[in-house]
């Protein structure tokens, strides 16, 4: 657009901005290669809520397309401004505004970083739960955006579940402040939680003000190797009607145990199909309790190898090691493709068997991750080389893993979002009317369309 | 060689997580996504190895705009060797034309000519006056500490090692101090030192401005001088003399070469002189020195933080030394060799975090190995709150 930076330098400042090519590059993508589909006119860094009203008004008047962004760290191309037009980055919107001690709440701006942020909290002996594996560079905001989760969820669920109130500012730049920071709040439509999990394409979520809860005393780690994948998704399920709760449940395949190996000692068995890693949290001895009781029944089951690792430090390393899993596998392959179906916990081990076996059938190579605990599988193919077919043939593949995961009751996303990779199976989720439905309420917040579109649905079902 | 083909795979294995956002001082300070190393490895890629972007100056800038701290490599989890894609994409945009060329001449016969007493007194003004050398640099010591040292140093009493020791540039001509400090305890314990003659700067610096040629220079020089010593080891005082002897070194040669040979086969030889100490064992108690001191752990010591703890770990052996830990040790300080001259308002933003750290530490001095780091900290500390490791230890045998 004609003027474009002469614009931005009066509503932002020329620090606050960029159209350089350079710049605009490597705002293209998120955390996955080949969503990168469009590039940016400019990309713009307000500093505060009155810049970005600005950026949206401007943006509104002009017609242009503008997609929120925070770490760039999302894995469904959500963040990524397919339709060209500004990419509003809110990463210098990161002050912690309020840690309320009295009412167990915080306020924070998108901008701010999880692991930040949650350092802050926990140095006042409180504790926000939600973690996605990103923790350390993902932003509040893109947490709200995305509904996003980690492995925690099974016993705190995801940043939906803590999210009170937020700041927003509507597509003409008008500032709106939804919610409350109340525990109880029942006064007209819910707009916080309609807001929350709606990837940018209503509005610019500026603020949001948080539960928190007071920080368990003790944690404990456990891990169970076992030889086949459906002994660890029978584990996790009968674990949940055992009525025991872990404040993490992962489910992990084999290879990751050399992975592992490189940092704890004794090394594990690299051998079977499958892992639990595994914590439980509360007093000292609850949490040690929890996790000795968890193991013996795993050890029942017929588990190849079970440890218990109390140390605070020592169990650090694994969790570390879990948090890096995914990137160092992309690392490793040419191409990877990652789902996050969720399943009702009690139908994991039926999931399980579905995608091996499509994986079979089809001659692919998929692993099977996920925060068992709460539903949330991470099938993954790797692929060697990429090649048209190959790719055909995997997006072929994932299609049949996401029909079974909604056979069984699931959801095509548990927490990364629907983004650019999942638009077209939404509507097998949620049928015609309900996508109708919601896109009147984008007209309503949106009437001239501009907010991060592309996104959610497919194009044909945008009009 | 480091040449940026020789990491096409590399770069093609970047899974493009971002998680290198959360280490990269340069930007923790923009927060601008062109400023991680995600973003820095795509424009690598597109603009000087694909062509798919012209070379403006806003790619060099971009790839200027980087300390070359090395967290980044420690960040990510595909283990990625960032530092050196950076430094080989440096190499691939070295300015051209004579002035650029008088410039690189001077700077090699700096490094080369470093224990010459008259180099520094003569060579360092007029690299001031040209911009090579920080203008507020202090004045070089008109006699270098190696231009009064026999070859070899001998304690009193019994042999308990025998070491060669590379004293690095910045002890040799400007902190006189840490050279003395470094050759009184390891006479004290009984360690028989060499200075080899023939050593140049260990290359790093050079390297770091994309230099490669100069850097394998400097680097068979080095190789040539150490490789008949018979000692047990090679100490330096200095950080990121181990960094380039014990670990970068090796990489600048075709992999098989014999300076690669050879690079790899001094490398474990190579040790940062308090973790040699420690690792000796002090035969001679210090004495009680009232003092507390907390620890800046230089950038590039990330590779090797074991023997930075290691080192520290003798000034325990201090009675009454009080160690005061700060909240992140391994923090940029904002120096990064020479590029705080050149980015001062970012390397600043990247200090102030730090200083409130050591303030919050509440100890009387910082102790820190890296030259750069010591320098820039007491540029807003004042010459004697920062000091090396080893001159603390020293100042216990007084």
């Amino acid at each position: 657009m004609k003027g474009l930076a002469k614009d931005l330098a009066r509503l932002v400042g020329p620090e606050g901005f960029s159209t350089d090519p350079e710049d605009l590059l490597v705002y293209r993508h998120d955390a996955i290669a080949y969503f990168a589909q469009g590039e940016p006119a400019a990309v713009v860094l307000p500093q505060d809520t009155a810049q970005a009203a600005k950026v949206m008004a401007y943006s509104s008047r002009n017609g242009l397309p503008l997609t929120p962004r925070g770490a760039g760290s999302g894995l469904s191309g959500g963040c990524t401004p397919v339709r060209g037009g500004i990419v509003l980055d809110t990463k210098r919107m990161k002050g912690i505004l309020e840690i309320n001690r009295g009412n167990l709440t915080a306020r924070v701006e998108a901008g701010a970083v999880l692991a930040d942020f949650q350092k802050a909290v926990e140095a006042q002996g409180f504790f926000y739960p939600p973690d996605p594996q990103s923790k350390s560079v993902c932003t509040l905001g893109g947490n709200v955006a995305t509904r996003a989760g980690g492995p925690r969820a099974v016993k705190y669920g995801t940043t939906v579940n803590y999210v009170l109130g937020l700041e927003a500012v509507l597509p003409d730049g008008e500032v709106i402040r939804t919610g409350s920071s109340c525990v109880k709040h029942s006064a007209g439509y819910d707009l916080t939680h309609l807001l929350t999990g709606s990837e940018g394409t209503l509005a610019l979520i500026t603020q949001a003000t948080v539960r928190l809860l007071p920080k368990p005393p003790a944690t404990c780690t456990a891990l169970a190797v076992c030889p086949t994948m459906e002994m660890a998704a029978r584990i996790v399920s009968e674990t949940i009607a055992g009525g025991v709760v872990p404040s993490m449940l992962e489910l992990l395949t084999t290879a990751s145990l050399a992975v592992f190996n490189r940092v704890v000692n004794p090394p594990l068995p690299e051998e079977g199909e499958a892992c639990l890693l595994m914590e439980f949290d509360g007093t000292d001895q609850e949490a040690l309790r929890q996790a000795q009781k968890m193991a013996g029944a795993c050890r029942d089951m017929g588990a190849i190898d079970v440890r218990v690792v109390p140390r605070p430090e020592e169990a650090a390393v694994y969790w570390t090691v879990r948090s890096r899993l995914y990137p160092l596998v992309v690392s490793r392959f040419k191409r990877v493709v990652t789902e996050d179906v969720t399943v009702p916990r009690d139908r994991i081990p039926d999931f399980a068997a579905k995608v091996m076996g499509i994986a079979q059938e089809m001659g692919l190579s998929m692993g099977l991750t996920g925060h068992a605990g709460d539903g949330n599988m991470h099938p993954t193919i790797r692929m060697d080389e990429v090649s048209d077919e190959l790719q055909a043939r995997a997006d072929q593949a994932m299609a049949r893993v996401i029909k079974a995961g909604l056979a069984l009751g699931g959801v095509i996303s548990g927490e990364h979002g629907v983004g650019l990779h999942k638009a077209e199976f939404l509507e097998l989720e949620l049928g015609r009317e309900q996508i109708a439905l919601m896109r009147r309420i984008k007209k309503a917040f949106d009437p001239k369309g501009i907010m991060n579109p592309g996104k959610i649905w497919p194009p044909e079902l945008e009009a | 060689m480091l040449d940026l083909e020789r990491y096409r795979e590399a770069l093609e294995r970047c899974s493009q997580c971002g998680y290198c956002q959360a280490s990269c001082p340069v930007f923790s300070q923009e927060l601008l996504e062109s400023y991680t190393a995600r973003g820095r490895t795509l424009l690598i890629k597109a603009a000087l190895m694909d062509g798919a972007l012209p070379v403006g100056k806003r790619a060099k800038e971009i790839v200027a705009n980087c300390l070359l701290c090395g967290t980044c490599v420690h960040t990510c989890p595909g283990g990625l060797p960032l530092d050196e894609i950076f430094m080989a994409a440096r190499n691939q945009l070295r300015p051209g034309g004579p002035a650029a060329s008088l410039k690189r001449s001077l700077h090699r016969k700096l490094m080369e000519q470093r224990g010459h007493p008259g180099a520094m007194g003569k060579l360092g003004p007029l690299a001031k006056t040209l911009g090579l050398a920080p203008a507020d640099l202090p004045q070089p010591a008109a006699r270098p500490f190696l231009a009064d040292q026999p070859e070899v140093l001998k304690p009193n009493g019994e042999v308990r090692a025998r070491v060669a020791w590379f004293v690095g540039c910045a002890a040799n001509s400007l902190h006189l101090d840490t050279a003395e400090a470094v050759r009184k305890v390891l006479l004290a314990n009984g360690v028989e030192v060499v200075l080899p003659q023939g050593l140049a700067c260990c290359g790093l610096p050079a390297l770091a401005q994309g230099e490669v040629e100069m850097a394998q220079d400097l680097a068979r020089r080095n190789l040539a001088a150490l490789a008949a010593q018979e000692v047990d080891a090679v100490v330096t005082e200095c950080t990121s003399c181990v960094l380039m002897l014990g670990d970068k070194m090796e990489r600048l040669f075709e992999p098989e070469s014999p300076e690669a040979q050879a690079a790899q086969a001094l490398a474990p030889r190579v040790m940062e002189a308090g973790a040699f100490l420690r690792k000796l064992g002090l035969s001679r108690a210090p004495r009680e020195c009232g003092v507390s001191y907390t620890l800046h752990q230089p950038c590039h010591a990330a590779g090797f933080v074991a023997q930075v703890r290691e080192g520290l770990s003798l000034l325990k052996q201090v009675p009454g030394a009080d160690y005061r830990p700060m909240a992140d040790p391994a923090a940029c300080c904002g120096a990064g060799g020479d590029f705080f001259l050149k980015n001062s308002a970012l390397s600043q933003g990247v200090r102030r975090s730090k200083l409130e750290q050591i303030e919050q530490s509440r100890a009387e001095v910082v102790v820190t190995p890296c030259p750069a780091c010591r320098h820039y900290l007491s540029l807003a500390l004042g010459p004697d709150k920062v000091k090396h490791p080893l001159a603390l230890l020293a100042g216990a045998y007084e």
